[in-house]
């Protein structure tokens, strides 16, 4: 029983720290321009698929890989945010939730024609290996244990970065009031899209480091997406700090249904949901 | 003895410690020309909302025809007979004028929900909607979009369409907002004609507006009823100058 | 004519039936003479304009954004087929019940989701149909799962027309439904409730301001969709004699969304020139290389979204207009 528990526990918090870490930028991003973007996912893809390439490829070492995808990835975000998102900033939502499928499609394309269809995984380099035994017979895995410190660092990091740095103060003023931001000489411009580019990079680092637990497939974007969305609805927008329990409750909540309740998939966790945004339409940690 | 058509009792609206309507006892009399003036900032849209259900009060009551209508919804209030018109333009921009009166015109005869026919319906809420914009000099732009419409001819559609409601009540806020100087006087001879078995109640900062229409003057600052008098008096006095008229050209 | 007269006549004139609109039922009646081994693709077209018509009544018109039109269409398909499964083979009250059921889950999940908006509203939607998606994959003892509902007999339609194998009675009887859809849909948007509810799109403030209870039309919008949807469903249940899982899919909502945008939403015409184009296209396309489709499919929509406003028929105004500056120019 115990270890029941604990495997649940153990397991869901490394599966929320990845779903974090991926999805906390689609929830700044989407507080911060108000644009929904499904395709976030696309770029935690891209970032897994790089690093398969670069480790493959190129023989670079994990976490060398991990930064080139990265850094990749950022670029190529804000070549789509300067080209594409910007132009739908003050389009209707319908539009935003279109051209975000359009990329969908896209993605899902491109990295089945360079990948082709089945599921990839990443080799872990041998520091990552091995699953320690400890409590007598619960053991697991040393990478899960890497991504559940890992992640409540990038949330420790961020926390301290949205509070203390001006970027973050300019982030929190232009969620809160765009208009006014803009009147006070903030260049919305500029930030919209350094923000889109963290996001993206964040989205790209969970893409690679989380491809132990979420593989890596053509449709990447789409089977994920609606976790995201779930993150980022129920932690309320433009936080940084609601996702973090927001994912907690989703990673840990998924990981029992299917030990206790496989066959039911993800039915409570979907009702769990409605439940949730019917009492609270702005997420458990959003204001009105 | 004139009746009082909308009443506030000790009205009240805080957001946390922010108190922005403060036991504000209010009274419209029939066929009143009342005008509610204060400095930016002073509460006076949020009133309005306070008055038309947009906002709820803290505390306090709001009476229609005597009736309280305090927790009645936005459009229940509105098919009571209270009509408003937006500080900003709230219009059907991708509309014609004729249409967007129209709608106004099905919805007060009750037909709006209709799910099926009504062509003759909506053929007689057009014709009365057109007579109702030639009323006001507006029927030369029937035809036009909302959107392809100067500013100051949308804020005269604007009062259209809360006419068409045939109200008893009706609020204006700022409706000389944006509009240009030299199309004003439209403005003004539009509620200079505004008929006179209808309450009005006018926001207003325009002083020339405001001492030409109204027969009342209310001044509110910082979500209190400071004083209230004719014309004459509230020129006259003192503390109201201090307070808003002697920074006239700030507002 | 005075300018009263000319100026009303516009408005109410826009009711009339236009010769135009007879177009696609004369496309439809001649494609099942002169096309007759695509009949089957053709009946898939005939409901799935259907289906995107009944989503048009909720995105194009009243501008309800929702990627989870598929719960009521999935409900309409398993309710036909489960109702054909457990013995009850007449086709047109089985349409009725697919209705009913559909149209009940609408006004039940449209009364909740419509109390919020944006994000909230969205995944709202989103979870009925991820709930009913799992619920029909976890119970596959009745609904087959993964595998799809097989086994949906229909009988002869008014109890003389049989579904033959060649797809003709097949395509009349969806073709007849459509029409009678069409009427329905056609009549609504023209009526004061379908106004009102473009109206509700452009300026919500404005009608609370005029009196309506836009919760309300809202609802009952979505409800009239739900059961259109449901139809749909239905429809598909029948002529395919099969229910897939699919129908329940994110994939079904958001195919739904992009024949609108295609198309151009909020026209009525729309939903047929999208379902059309896109089906058409997947079709001859798909088949031979599907990456390379949804490769281009995505391109295309974001080169929609950013350049074309209002899908084929906002071009074909563009298209119209541009000409007939040209034809006034001196």
């Amino acid at each position: 029983m115990v270890t029941l528990l604990a495997s649940i526990l153990f397991t869901g918090t490394a599966y929320a720290m990845v779903l974090y870490i991926t999805a906390v930028g689609l929830s700044v991003t989407m507080g911060l321009l108000g644009i929904a973007n499904l395709a976030h996912g696309a770029f935690a893809m891209a970032g897994g698929y790089l690093m398969l390439l670069f480790i493959g490829k190129s023989g670079m070492p994990f976490g060398a890989a991990l930064v080139a995808a990265c850094i990749a990835v950022g670029l190529v975000s804000v070549l789509l945010e300067r080209l594409l998102y910007s132009r739908l900033y003050a389009a209707p939502e319908l539009d935003q939730v279109v051209m975000s499928v359009g990329l969908i499609y896209v993605s899902v394309a491109g990295a089945q024609f360079f990948f082709g269809p089945l599921p990839h995984s990443l080799q872990l380099p041998a520091y990552f290996q091995g699953q320690p035994t400890i409590l007598g017979n619960f053991s697991f895995p040393v990478y899960r244990l890497f991504l559940i410190g890992f992640g409540l660092a990038t949330f420790l990091v961020l926390l301290m970065g949205i509070e203390r740095t001006m970027l973050g103060a300019r982030i929190r003023a232009t969620v809160d009031n765009r208009i006014m931001a803009q009147a006070v000489g903030i260049n919305t411009r500029r930030l919209f899209t350094t923000v889109f580019a963290l996001g993206s990079v964040l989205a790209a680092l969970g893409g690679g480091l989380g491809a132990d637990m979420m593989a890596l497939t053509p449709d990447y974007a789409l089977a994920h997406l609606v976790y995201f969305l779930i993150v980022v609805a129920v932690g309320g927008l433009g936080s940084v700090r609601g996702p973090f329990f927001a994912a907690l409750l989703l990673g840990i909540g998924d990981s029992a249904c299917r030990i206790l309740a496989p066959q039911a998939g993800a039915f409570f966790v979907y009702a769990a949901l409605f439940l949730l945004l019917l009492v609270r339409p702005h997420g458990l940690f959003g204001r009105a | 003895m004139t009746d009082t058509v909308l009443e506030t009792r000790e009205l009240n609206r805080r957001f946390g410690a922010l108190v922005v309507a403060s036991d504000i006892n209010f009274t419209l009399h029939r066929g009143a020309r009342h005008a509610l003036i204060g400095p930016n900032g002073a509460g006076k849209t949020t009133f309005i909302n306070l008055l038309t259900g947009r906002l709820r009060p803290s505390s306090g009551s709001v009476w229609l025809n005597g009736q309280e209508i305090t927790t009645l919804p936005v459009h229940h209030r509105v098919r009571a007979g209270l009509a408003r018109t937006f500080q900003i333009n709230t219009l059907l921009r991708d509309m014609t004028v004729l249409e967007g009166v129209q709608l106004a015109v099905l919805e007060h005869w009750g037909a709006g929900a209709r799910l099926l026919g009504g062509r003759a319906m909506q053929r007689r809420a057009a014709e009365t909607a057109y007579d109702l914009l030639a009323r006001l000099r507006l029927d030369d732009h029937a035809g036009d979009r909302v959107s392809a419409m100067a500013y100051g001819r949308q804020r005269l559609v604007e009062v259209a369409i809360a006419l068409a409601m045939e109200p008893s009540v009706l609020l204006l806020d700022e409706p000389a907002a944006g509009v240009p100087p030299a199309d004003s006087h439209l403005v003004l001879d539009l509620i200079a004609n505004l008929p006179s078995d209808i309450s009005v109640l006018i926001i207003e900062h325009d002083m020339k507006l405001v001492f030409r229409f109204a027969e009342r003057i209310s001044v509110l600052v910082q979500g209190r009823i400071l004083t209230e008098g004719t014309p004459a008096e509230i020129a006259a006095n003192p503390v109201v100058r201090d307070v808003y008229l002697g920074t006239r050209h700030h507002g | 004519m005075t300018d009263r007269d000319s100026a009303i006549d516009r408005l109410v004139g826009t009711r009339r039936l236009r010769p135009i609109e007879a177009l696609p039922w004369v496309i439809a009646i001649a494609a099942y003479f002169l096309l007759p081994q695509y009949l089957q693709l053709g009946t898939q077209i005939l409901y799935t304009i259907l289906y995107a018509l009944s989503l048009d009544l909720l995105l194009g018109y009243t501008g309800i954004v929702t990627l989870g039109h598929a719960a009521y269409f999935g409900t309409g398909a398993y309710t036909a087929g489960l109702l054909a499964v457990a013995g009850w083979h007449e086709p047109i009250t089985g349409l009725l019940l697919a209705m009913a059921v559909s149209g009940l889950l609408g006004l039940l999940s449209g009364a909740v989701i419509l109390r919020t908006q944006g994000l909230a509203l969205l995944m709202l939607g989103m979870a009925v149909t991820l709930l009913l998606y799992e619920a029909a994959n976890n119970q596959n003892a009745i609904t087959g799962g993964a595998d799809g509902l097989q086994g949906v007999e229909i009988a002869r339609v008014f109890g003389l027309f049989a579904f033959d194998m060649y797809g003709r009675v097949t395509y009349l009887y969806a073709l007849g439904v459509l029409f009678l859809a069409w009427l329905l849909m056609r009549a609504i948007v023209h009526a004061p409730f379908g106004r009102s509810l473009v109206g509700i799109r452009q300026n919500p403030t404005r009608m609370l301001s005029i009196g309506v209870s836009v919760y309300r039309r809202r609802l009952v919008a979505f409800t009239i969709a739900a059961s259109l949807a449901g139809l749909a469903g239905g429809l598909a249940a029948q002529t395919n004699q099969f229910v897939s899982l699919d129908a329940l899919s994110f994939d079904m909502s958001g195919t739904a969304v992009l024949i609108l945008v295609l198309g151009g939403p909020g026209r009525l015409y729309g939903a047929f020139i999208g379902a059309t184009i896109l089906m058409v296209a997947q079709d001859t396309l798909s088949k031979d290389d599907p990456i390379f489709w949804m490769f281009w499919l995505g391109l295309f929509v974001i080169a929609l979204v950013l350049f074309v406003r209002g899908g084929a028929l906002g071009l074909l105004d563009a298209g119209m207009s541009r000409l007939r500056k040209l034809r006034g120019a001196p």
